[in-house]
C-alpha cells in the first residue's frame, strides 16, 4: 500500500512537472524565494536588530550591542515623543508623501488616461506624433522632469534665478509652484503619465467597440457611456496604474529631494518619507529606522497590490482574445477634432520635448542661461579634465570611457530586457494557464515585489552577497549587475506578460495542444505572435528602465563595470554638469533610437498595448 | 576586544619604532581612534605580547614603516611582480586620488596599467565597506573616507581599516592625525558674491540667524545643503551644540548683541546656546540647495542680494575650468567672491573642518603598494598631484604649505568648528531629533 | 476501433467535486452527448477525456491505450490521444489566415506540403468555405468562423472528435443548419463524437447516446429515446423533454396484486406496472410522471378538468388543464384553440407512465394508469 502510495506520489509529481506551466511555477517560486524573499527578509531582520556599533551607541541601552535583537527602531520611529520625533520623522512625512503620491496618481491617470482615450478610441489627427512623443518623459530619468520644472518656473521673486517662464513672459509664479509638495506631485505625475497611457491605452485598444456601441444604441449620453461603460472596463488598468505610480512616487527620492529647496518659513518646505528614509539609512546611527520606513512603504504597496488583485479577481475584466473576433470603430470628434489635437500637441510637446531642449541647452552653455558662453567643448573637446583617467575627455563624444560605458550599459540593458522580458512572459503564461491557482498567483505577486523594494536597499543586499565567501567572484562583476537588473526589472515584464496572457483565452493554446504542437512551438508560433506588441513592450520597459537606472547600480558597479549612468554621476560630481547633461541627453536619444528601430522591425513600441 | 588589542598593538608598534606615540595622550584634541589608547594602563604591558596575532597586512604595514622609501618601492614592485594578475585598487570619493594615482603610475613604470580608481560617494561606499568588513573580504588596497563616527565605530573598532604612517624627515604628521592617518582635511565655509551681498557684510555668525545685532544687520538668503541628504552638513549642525562651539557662540553673541547671552530671554527653552543657534539658523536658511558644486558654480548668477552659500571652499576650484577665459573679468572668483576665513574674518566661526582619512583594509592584497601610495599621497609631490594649487585642501603632512592666500590648516582649525567623533557619538540621538524638528518647521 | 472507457473517474478542485466517480463506455463510432445544466461537470468530463484536464482519480482508456490512470501515474498528453477538439469560442488563431489555421496542425504532424495543400482544400470544400482561404478570422462572420474551426479540427482526421457546446454562439437558424451538418459529418467521417451541450433538444436530435449528468454525478447513460421514455429518475425526466413532463404527487393506498392504488389530491388512480425496478408498498410517497403527449383530450375522457391556457404553434398545441388542484400539460397534434375555462375531458392511454419514489427520486416502475 505504502509502496503504491509512493509510486502514486512520484507519478503525480512527474505528471505535475510534465506540464510546462507547473514547471515554470515551481522554477520561479524557487528563483524568487532566493532572489526576492531573502533580500526582503534581510530588510525585515535589519529592522529588528542593531546594525553596527553606531546604532548601539544611538540606542544606549544596557546589553545592546552590534547584532542584538531590538524593537528600538520600531518604537523609536513610530512612537518617540522626544522633540516630536515620531511625528516629524515618520507620521507627517508619511501622510504628506501619501498625499503627494495620490496627487501624482491623479495627474498621471488623468493626463495619461485622457490621452490614451483620444489616441485609441477617437479619430484625433496627429495621433502618431502624439503617441510617440508622449512616452518621452518616461524614458527620461524621473529627476529630469523635476529639474525641468525648476528651470522653467523658478524666478527672481523667490531669489532662485530667472527661469524660462519668467524670461519669456515676465511672469513670476509663487514659490509653492516651484518647490514643495505640488511641484513634486506634478513632476512625478508627468513622469508617470506615459505609464498610465500605456496601461490604460492597452485595455482601450483591445476593448470591444460593441460595448460602447451597445450603449450608444440605448441612447446613453457620451458622458454616461464613459462613466458607465468605459471607466468600469478600464478600471483594473486604472488600479494597476495607481498601484505602480503610487509605489514609485512614494518611494521616489530624487524628485522630492531636488524640489525641496524653499525656506522652512515659506510653508513650501516638504520632506518626503523617502528623503527621511534615505537620511536614516545613510547614517550608521539609524539604519534600522530606515529599514522600518522601507518596510512600511512596502506594506503600503502590498496593500494596494492586494486590492488590485482583489479587484481584478472579482471582476473578470480582462478583455479576452477568444478567437472570435469583433470590430473596432472610432469615436468621431467632429468639430472639436482640430482644437483638441492642437491642445494635446502643445501640452505633449511641452513636457516631452522642451525638457530635452533644455538639456541640450545646458550642455552647450558654460554659464547657465548666458548665451555668450556658448560652447561645444562638453560634446567634442578632446582635452582631459581634472582627475581624468586615460581615455576620459571633457567632450563626452570623444571620451573612450564614455563609449565603453555606453556599450556596457546597452549590453546590460539588452541582456536584462531579454531575460526579464522572457521571465515575465513565462510567469504570465504560468499564471494565465493556471488561472486561480494559489501558487501561480503567489509567484506572480512575488515577481512584483522587487518593484517595491527601494533600489538602494535592494542593491545593498546583493552587495553583502557579493562579499560573502563563495560569492566574492560576483563583486563588481557584470554578472551581478545583470542579475540584479533582471530581478529588479522583472515586475514590468511579468505585469505585462500576465495581462497579455490573461487576455488570451485558454482555448487558444488548447487548440494547439490537441494538435500535438509542442510547447515551444505553441509559445513562439501561437501565443507570442498574437500578443506580440504587448510582449515586446514587456521587453522594452525593462530595457528603458535599465538604461536609466542609477541608484541600483551605483552600489554594485566597479571601475571596470562603469555604466553610462554611473559615469554621468561621476561627471556631475566632478563639476562637469554640462557634460552630465549631455550624457543624459545622449541616453535619451539612444533609447529613442532603439525604440524606433524596434518599432520599425516589429511594429511594437512601448506606447502600444501593455494592457491591464 | 579583538579591536582593542589590535589598536593597542598598532600603538605599541609605533612606540617601538621610536615615534612619539606617547604624545597622543597629551594631545589637546586627540584623534578618535587614539582616544581609547589614552587609557594609559594597557599600553605598557602590550609590547610583551607576541606579535603572532598580526595579519599579513598588519605585518606588511609594520615592516613598511621600518623601510626606507627605496626599500618600500622595492617591496611594492616585488609584490606586484609576484602577483601578476592583481590590480592595485584605490577607492575614494575625492577625485584628487584619481589624479594622484595617475601621476603615481607615471612615476613608477612597473605600475603601468596595474592601478584602478573607484569613485564612490560616502553613503554609497559605507555599505560596501560594512559588507566587506562583515565578510572579511577584499574590497580594495587603499581607501580614502570621511565621516569620523563611521570610521571609528565601524572600521577602526572592528580592526578593518589600518593606518600606515610614512616615516622620515619629509613627513611631519601631527601625532593625533596618525592613527587613523589623516590624508587630506577639508573645510566648508560661508561664501558669497560680494558684489551683491557686499564685500565685508559677513562679520559675525549671528548675522546668519537673520536677527539684527547692535551694529550689524542680520543676513537672509543663506543657502545650505539639506542635512538630510548630506552627512557632513548634519555633522556640522551637531557639532554646533558642543561645549566648545557654545563658547564660540557665546562670545560672538556678546559682541553681536552687545550683551551676555541669557537663556531666560528666550521664549523657547534651549539646551544650550548651540541649540538656539541651530534653531534660528535653520529658520533663516532661505534656500536648501541639493549640490554644493552646482550651487557654487551659480554663485554670481543670483539676482538682488545674492546668496550666502555654505559649501566646501574647494568648490571654488570649479572656476578653474574657465579661468583662462574669465580671468580678467569680474566673474573670476578671486575678484568677486568673499569666503569666511579665506578673505573675510567672521566672529564665532568661519565654518566646519573635517578629515578625509587614508587607510588600508585588513584584507588588502597589495599592502606594500598601498603603503607606497600613501607615502606618495602624503608627500609634497603626491599632494600636489591630487590637490595642488587649489583652495580648501590641506594635507595631513604639516610640511606641505597651503596654496597661496589660503591660511594654514592650524589657523582653520582654530577658526572653525572641528568634527569630533566623541561629541557626535555622545550627542547624536538627541541633537538629530532636535535638528529634525527644526527642519520640519516645528 | 477507439472505444473510450471511463472507470471511477473523479475530479476535485480543492474541495469542490466537479465529477464524482464516473463510469462510462463510449463505443466506437458513437455520437455521445454529455448533457446537463451548467456546472454539472460535463465540460470537465470532456476535457478529462481529451487530456486537457487531469482527473483526481480513476482511469481512462481510449481504444486499447490507457491514456490516464491515477494509480499507475499514466497521463498521456492530449496530442498523443489522436483526438480533435472543437471549442465553444472556436479558438481560431487571430494572427493566421483561414488556410494557415487549418494547415498549422498538419505542418506539425510533418505532413508533406502537397498533402497539406490537398487536405486543406478538401476541408475547405467540405465546409463550403473555399472563398475565405486567405482571410483572417476577424474578417469572417460567426458561422464562417465556426466552419473554419470545424475544418481545422477535422483536418488531421482524428478518430475521436470532442465538441464543447460548439453551436452555442450561433443564431437559432444557423444552429439548426450546423446540427444537420454535424450529424452528416459524423456518418461520413467514421469517427466517434463526444459532444457537450446543455440543450436537451440538441442532445436528443444528435446523439446516439446521451450521458446526462447532475453536479458531477452520472444520472443516466442511454440512447435519447430511452432517456426520454424511460427516465432513470425525476431529474432526468424533468430535464429531458419540452414541454416538460407532468409530475403528479401521490401516496400508495394499497396494493392489489401487481397493481397499486394511488391517491393524488382528489384523484384516485390505479397504476399497473409493466416493468418494475423497485418495490411498491402502501404508504409510500410517489410521483407519477406523464409525458404531455400521453394526455389526450377526448370527449370520452375519464378525467374532467377545465382549460387554463392554450398555446397553439401550428403543428402542435400545448394545452394546460386544471384538474382540481393539479395542473396538467397536454400536447395535441395540430392547431386547436380552446377558450379559457372550457371544460374538457382527458384520457391517459399509455404504458409509459413513470412512477418515481418521492424519497429517493428514482424511477421504480413504468406502467399504465387508470382513473378509478
Amino acid at each position: 500500500m505504502s509502496q503504491l502510495n509512493k509510486k502514486r506520489t512520484a507519478n503525480n509529481v512527474k505528471s505535475y512537472l510534465s506540464k510546462p506551466a507547473n514547471l515554470i511555477t515551481i522554477l520561479f517560486l524557487v528563483i524568487l524565494i532566493l532572489t526576492v524573499v531573502i533580500p526582503l527578509f534581510t530588510l525585515l531582520i535589519g529592522s529588528f536588530k542593531v546594525n553596527g556599533n553606531q546604532e548601539a551607541i544611538y540606542i544606549m541601552q544596557e546589553g545592546v550591542e552590534d547584532g542584538s535583537f531590538t524593537f528600538h527602531h520600531w518604537t523609536e520611529l513610530l512612537t518617540s515623543k522626544e522633540f516630536d520625533y515620531a511625528s516629524i520623522k515618520f507620521w507627517t512625512p508619511l501622510a504628506q508623501s501619501a498625499l503627494m503620491a495620490l496627487l501624482a496618481c491623479v495627474v498621471a491617470v488623468g493626463f495619461g488616461g485622457v490621452v490614451a482615450w483620444f489616441i485609441t478610441r477617437s479619430d484625433l489627427p496627429g495621433k502618431k506624433f502624439i503617441s510617440t512623443v508622449f512616452v518621452f518623459p518616461y524614458i527620461m530619468p524621473s529627476w529630469s522632469m523635476a529639474m525641468f520644472w525648476e528651470n522653467f518656473f523658478k524666478n527672481t521673486s523667490i531669489n532662485a534665478g530667472m527661469g524660462i517662464l519668467q524670461s519669456v513672459t515676465g511672469i513670476c509664479v509663487p514659490e509653492s509652484m516651484v518647490y514643495g509638495l505640488v511641484p513634486c506631485a506634478m513632476s512625478l505625475g508627468l513622469h508617470y503619465a506615459p505609464f498610465a497611457y500605456i496601461l490604460i491605452g492597452g485595455i482601450l485598444r483591445n476593448m470591444d467597440a460593441n460595448l460602447e456601441e451597445a450603449a450608444t444604441v440605448l441612447k446613453a449620453s457620451r458622458a454616461k457611456i464613459l462613466r458607465k461603460v468605459t471607466l468600469p472596463i478600464v478600471f483594473p488598468a486604472l488600479v494597476s496604474t495607481v498601484l505602480l505610480v503610487f509605489s514609485s512616487s512614494i518611494s521616489s527620492f530624487t524628485v522630492p529631494f531636488f524640489l525641496n529647496k524653499s525656506s522652512i518659513n515659506s510653508g513650501n518646505n516638504f520632506i518626503s518619507i523617502s528623503v527621511q528614509m534615505r537620511s536614516l539609512i545613510n547614517t550608521g546611527f539609524t539604519k534600522g529606522q530606515g529599514y522600518v520606513i522601507a518596510i512600511v512603504l512596502m506594506i503600503f504597496s502590498i496593500a494596494i497590490l492586494t486590492l488590485n488583485n482583489w479587484f481584478t479577481g472579482k471582476r473578470k475584466s480582462f478583455t479576452t482574445v477568444t478567437g472570435k473576433s469583433g470590430q473596432v470603430s472610432l469615436v468621431k470628434l467632429g468639430k472639436a477634432r482640430k482644437p483638441i489635437a492642437i491642445i494635446l500637441l502643445i501640452i505633449t510637446a511641452f513636457f516631452a520635448i522642451v525638457p530635452l531642449v533644455s538639456f541640450a541647452m545646458e550642455s552647450l552653455l558654460e554659464v547657465p542661461g548666458d548665451w555668450s558662453t556658448f560652447t561645444l567643448r562638453y560634446w567634442i573637446s578632446t582635452e582631459p579634465f581634472e582627475g581624468s583617467n586615460k581615455g576620459d575627455t571633457i567632450g563626452i563624444l570623444m571620451s573612450k570611457t564614455m563609449w565603453q560605458a555606453m556599450g556596457r550599459s546597452l549590453l546590460l540593458a539588452a541582456l536584462v530586457s531579454v531575460f526579464a522580458g522572457t521571465f515575465g512572459l513565462l510567469i504570465g503564461y504560468a499564471v494565465a494557464s493556471k488561472r486561480g491557482s494559489k501558487l501561480a498567483t503567489l509567484v506572480s505577486n512575488m515577481a512584483f515585489l522587487p518593484y517595491l523594494i527601494p533600489s538602494m536597499s535592494f542593491g545593498a543586499v546583493y552587495l553583502a552577497l557579493s562579499y560573502t565567501k563563495g560569492f566574492t567572484w560576483l563583486d563588481g562583476s557584470f554578472f551581478l549587475l545583470f542579475m540584479v537588473g533582471t530581478i529588479k526589472f522583472m515586475p514590468f515584464a511579468s505585469r505585462t506578460g500576465t495581462s497579455a496572457m490573461m487576455q488570451l483565452s485558454g482555448e487558444i493554446e488548447e487548440a494547439a495542444i490537441i494538435m500535438g504542437v509542442p510547447w515551444r512551438r505553441r509559445m513562439t508560433k501561437v501565443l507570442f505572435p498574437i500578443q506580440k506588441s504587448s510582449f515586446i513592450s514587456g521587453y522594452l520597459l525593462p530595457f528603458i528602465s535599465c538604461m536609466r537606472e542609477m541608484s541600483l547600480f551605483v552600489l554594485l558597479a566597479a571601475s571596470y563595470t562603469t555604466l553610462v549612468t554611473t559615469l554621468l554621476q561621476e561627471y556631475s560630481r566632478t563639476g562637469l554638469t554640462q557634460a552630465s547633461n549631455a550624457i543624459n541627453l545622449l541616453i535619451i536619444v539612444v533609447v529613442l533610437i532603439i525604440q524606433f528601430v524596434v518599432n520599425k522591425l516589429t511594429g511594437a513600441s512601448i506606447d502600444k498595448g501593455v494592457g491591464g | 576586544m579583538k579591536s582593542k588589542r589590535l589598536l593597542s598593538l598598532a600603538l605599541a608598534l609605533s612606540m617601538c619604532l621610536g615615534l612619539a606615540a606617547c604624545g597622543g595622550g597629551s594631545d589637546p584634541t586627540p584623534a578618535p581612534a587614539e582616544s581609547k589608547a589614552a587609557e594609559p594602563a594597557p599600553v605598557e604591558s602590550k609590547p610583551s605580547e607576541p606579535a603572532v596575532a598580526l595579519s599579513p597586512v598588519e605585518e606588511a604595514i609594520q615592516k613598511a614603516q621600518g623601510m626606507t622609501l627605496a626599500e618600500l618601492e622595492e617591496a611594492a614592485k616585488a609584490e606586484l611582480e609576484a602577483n601578476p594578475n592583481l590590480t592595485f585598487n584605490a577607492d575614494s570619493l575625492t577625485s584628487g586620488v584619481k589624479k594622484a594615482l595617475a601621476k603615481f603610475e607615471e612615476k613608477y613604470p612597473w605600475l603601468a596599467g596595474r592601478t584602478a580608481y573607484n569613485s564612490k560617494k560616502g553613503s554609497e561606499y559605507q555599505p560596501k565597506l560594512t559588507a566587506a568588513q562583515k565578510a572579511d573580504s577584499y574590497i580594495a588596497d587603499f581607501v580614502m573616507i570621511q565621516d569620523a563616527s563611521f570610521l571609528k565605530n565601524a572600521m577602526l573598532d572592528t580592526g578593518f581599516l589600518l593606518s600606515y604612517v610614512p616615516q622620515g624627515a619629509d613627513f611631519n604628521i601631527a601625532p593625533g592625525d596618525q592613527n587613523p592617518l589623516v590624508g587630506v582635511t577639508f573645510n566648508k565655509v560661508f561664501m558669497y558674491d560680494n558684489t551683491k551681498v557686499g564685500a565685508d557684510q559677513l562679520k559675525n555668525v549671528w548675522q546668519m540667524t537673520g536677527v539684527d545685532g547692535a551694529s550689524l544687520k542680520g543676513l537672509s538668503n543663506v543657502s545650505y545643503q539639506n542635512p538630510l541628504g548630506e552627512d557632513i552638513n548634519m555633522n556640522f549642525l551637531i557639532m554646533l551644540t558642543s561645549p566648545e562651539s557654545c563658547d564660540r557662540l557665546t562670545k560672538a553673541y556678546k559682541s553681536y548683541f552687545g550683551k551676555d547671552y541669557n537663556p531666560a530671554d528666550d521664549e523657547v527653552t534651549y539646551q544650550n546656546i548651540g541649540y538656539k543657534f541651530v534653531a534660528e539658523f535653520i529658520k533663516n536658511v532661505g534656500y536648501w540647495h541639493s549640490s554644493d558644486t552646482s550651487e557654487v558654480k551659480a554663485i554670481n548668477t543670483y539676482a538682488d542680494d545674492g546668496r550666502i552659500i555654505f559649501a566646501g571652499l574647494c568648490k571654488l576650484k570649479d572656476y578653474e575650468y574657465y579661468k583662462d577665459e574669465y580671468k580678467d573679468t569680474p566673474q573670476y572668483y578671486t575678484n568677486t567672491i568673499s569666503a569666511a576665513g579665506w578673505n573675510n574674518d567672521v566672529e564665532g566661526f568661519d565654518g566646519f573642518v573635517y578629515n578625509m582619512w587614508t587607510l588600508i583594509p585588513k584584507t588588502a592584497q597589495l599592502p606594500y603598494t598601498a603603503c607606497l601610495f600613501i607615502n606618495y599621497l602624503m608627500s609634497d609631490e603626491g599632494f600636489h598631484a591630487g590637490w595642488g594649487g587649489i583652495l580648501g585642501y590641506y594635507s595631513g603632512n604639516q610640511n606641505i604649505p597651503t596654496v597661496e592666500g589660503d591660511p594654514a590648516l592650524s589657523v582653520w582649525k582654530e577658526q572653525c568648528v572641528v568634527e569630533d567623533v566623541e561629541y557626535i557619538d555622545s550627542a547624536y540621538a538627541s541633537t538629530v531629533k532636535f535638528i529634525n524638528m527644526q527642519l520640519a518647521g516645528k | 476501433m477507439p472505444k473510450i472507457i471511463l472507470e471511477n473517474v473523479t475530479k476535485r478542485f480543492d474541495k469542490f467535486v466537479a465529477v464524482d466517480n464516473l463510469n462510462m463506455v463510449i463505443e466506437d463510432r458513437e455520437f455521445i452527448t454529455l448533457l446537463g445544466p451548467s456546472g454539472c461537470g460535463k465540460t470537465t468530463t470532456l476535457r478529462m477525456i481529451a487530456g486537457l484536464e487531469t482527473p483526481t482519480e480513476g482511469r481512462i482508456t481510449i481504444g486499447d491505450q490507457v491514456v490516464f490512470d491515477a494509480n499507475e501515474g499514466i497521463n498521456i498528453s492530449p496530442s498523443k490521444r489522436d483526438i480533435g477538439f472543437l471549442f465553444q469560442n472556436y479558438a481560431l488563431w487571430p494572427h493566421m489566415t483561414v488556410y494557415q489555421n487549418i494547415a498549422f496542425g498538419l505542418e506539425n504532424l510533418k505532413w508533406s506540403k502537397e498533402a497539406i495543400r490537398d487536405r486543406v482544400a478538401e476541408m475547405l470544400a467540405l465546409l463550403k468555405i473555399e472563398q475565405f482561404e486567405k482571410r483572417y478570422p476577424s474578417e469572417l462572420s460567426g458561422g464562417q468562423q465556426q466552419r473554419v474551426a470545424i475544418a481545422r479540427t477535422l483536418a488531421p482526421n482524428p478518430k475521436v472528435l470532442f465538441m464543447d457546446e460548439p453551436l452555442s454562439n450561433l443564431d437559432a437558424k444557423l444552429r439548426l443548419e450546423m446540427r444537420t451538418e454535424l450529424k452528416r459529418l459524423h456518418t461520413d467521417n467514421d469517427s466517434t463524437f463526444v459532444y457537450v451541450t446543455h440543450d436537451q433538444l440538441e442532445a436528443m436530435t444528435l446523439a446516439t447516446r446521451i450521458c446526462l449528468m447532475k453536479v458531477g454525478v452520472l444520472q443516466q447513460y442511454a440512447p435519447p429515446l430511452e432517456v426520454y421514455n424511460n427516465p432513470a429518475n425525476l431529474f432526468v425526466a424533468d430535464f429531458v423533454g419540452s414541454p416538460t413532463m407532468n409530475f403528479i404527487e401521490g401516496v400508495i393506498d394499497q396494493t392489489e396484486g401487481e397493481d397499486v392504488r394511488i391517491s393524488a389530491g382528489s384523484l384516485k388512480l390505479r397504476y399497473h406496472p409493466v416493468s418494475k425496478s423497485g418495490s411498491l408498498t402502501p404508504g409510500q410517497k410517489v410521483v407519477l410522471g406523464v409525458r404531455p403527449e400521453f394526455i389526450k383530450i377526448e370527449e370520452t375522457g375519464a378525467l374532467k378538468g377545465k382549460v387554463y391556457s392554450t398555446l397553439p404553434s401550428g403543428m402542435e398545441t400545448i394545452v394546460k388543464v386544471e384538474l382540481g388542484d393539479i395542473m396538467l400539460t397536454s400536447v395535441i397534434f395540430g392547431g386547436v384553440d380552446f377558450e379559457v375555462n372550457t371544460p374538457v375531458a382527458m384520457n391517459i392511454t399509455t404504458e409509459h407512465i413513470a412512477l418515481f419514489d418521492a424519497e429517493s427520486r428514482d424511477q421504480v416502475a413504468m406502467g399504465a394508469l387508470e382513473h378509478v
